[in-house]
């Protein structure tokens, strides 16, 4: 009865946020903007850590990931 | 296999480290905070209140503090598995890849996990504070001890039990925290709404 009654995709994740009232809704929104700056902020650290490194550094790794392969 | 230094120093380069976690659950914290008030502004109306809520204080802050650091841990140690995972597919796929393959592959790995991942722990987090703060609510309120879960019609056996459940006790409130599962859209309501003076109803210390 009362799966007949549902929606089978209202447990689905952009379907739950949808549905929620607008104030909630706005939460979180803001909630993952949050999340998603921290987490691009992360991996850019990343990227220009990895930038930095030095050329003949780096090609000594790969030689040697390679060679222990 | 144990990893190579190469995938081992990058797993280090992009990892989350303690000095981010405690970043991250002032972040969370920030945000729980705005879902507290939110519910106890929802509450009061429901009790026909207009009272502002109080922000969350003594044990009701030192609660969401605990909350926001469990996530925030919890967000870095995937992440940083996420990441360790991830590097090692790149070098599967490439085993000569050079630095500039590496950051462009995971700028747009980190992307396009954001689109899901990031909603989900919101939605995750957001839920978690409400169930938080509307326990509160009852507790301090002393609401009288019947409540219902309420929302959309339910689709999985978790909720379509506890809706089946009907009218329950406190207790049972407690028992079953929501979210029940991940991307649940339920919550626990009061199934009678009391008559409680506004200037006596509990809306944060």
């Amino acid at each position: 009865m009362l799966l007949a009654a549902a929606n089978v995709d209202s447990e689905s994740l952009e379907v739950v946020i949808a549905t929620l009232d607008d104030e909630r809704k706005k939460n979180v929104r803001e909630t993952q903007q949050t999340l998603t700056r921290f987490t691009t902020s992360i991996t850019q650290r990343g990227s220009a850590n990895l930038m930095a490194m030095d050329e003949a550094e780096w090609q000594r790794l790969v030689d040697e990931a390679e060679a222990g392969r | 296999m144990a990893l190579s230094k190469l995938l081992q120093i990058m797993g280090l380069l992009y990892r989350m480290e303690t000095s981010d976690v405690v970043q991250l659950e002032a972040q969370i914290l920030e945000r729980e905070k705005v879902a507290w008030r939110l519910v106890l502004s929802e509450q009061a109306a429901k009790y026909r209140c207009t009272r502002l809520p109080t922000d969350p204080r003594k044990s009701d802050l030192t609660e969401l503090k605990r909350m926001a650091h469990q996530d925030a841990v919890s967000i870095a140690q995937t992440w940083n598995n996420d990441v360790e995972r991830q590097l090692q597919r790149l070098y599967d796929m490439n085993h000569r890849g050079n630095r500039s393959y590496y950051i462009s592959n995971m700028e747009a790995w980190a992307r396009a996990r954001a689109v899901w991942k990031d909603a989900q722990i919101a939605l995750q987090t957001e839920h978690a504070t409400r169930y938080y703060t509307r326990l509160r609510f009852f507790q301090m309120n002393t609401i009288r001890p019947h409540f219902k879960l309420v929302g959309p019609p339910p689709v999985c056996s978790l909720c379509i039990e506890q809706f089946a459940a009907g009218i329950v006790d406190y207790q049972h409130v407690v028992k079953f925290a929501t979210p029940l599962h991940i991307n649940c859209p339920h919550e626990w309501a009061e199934a009678v709404v009391d008559i409680i003076p506004c200037d006596e109803l509990w809306l944060g210390e």
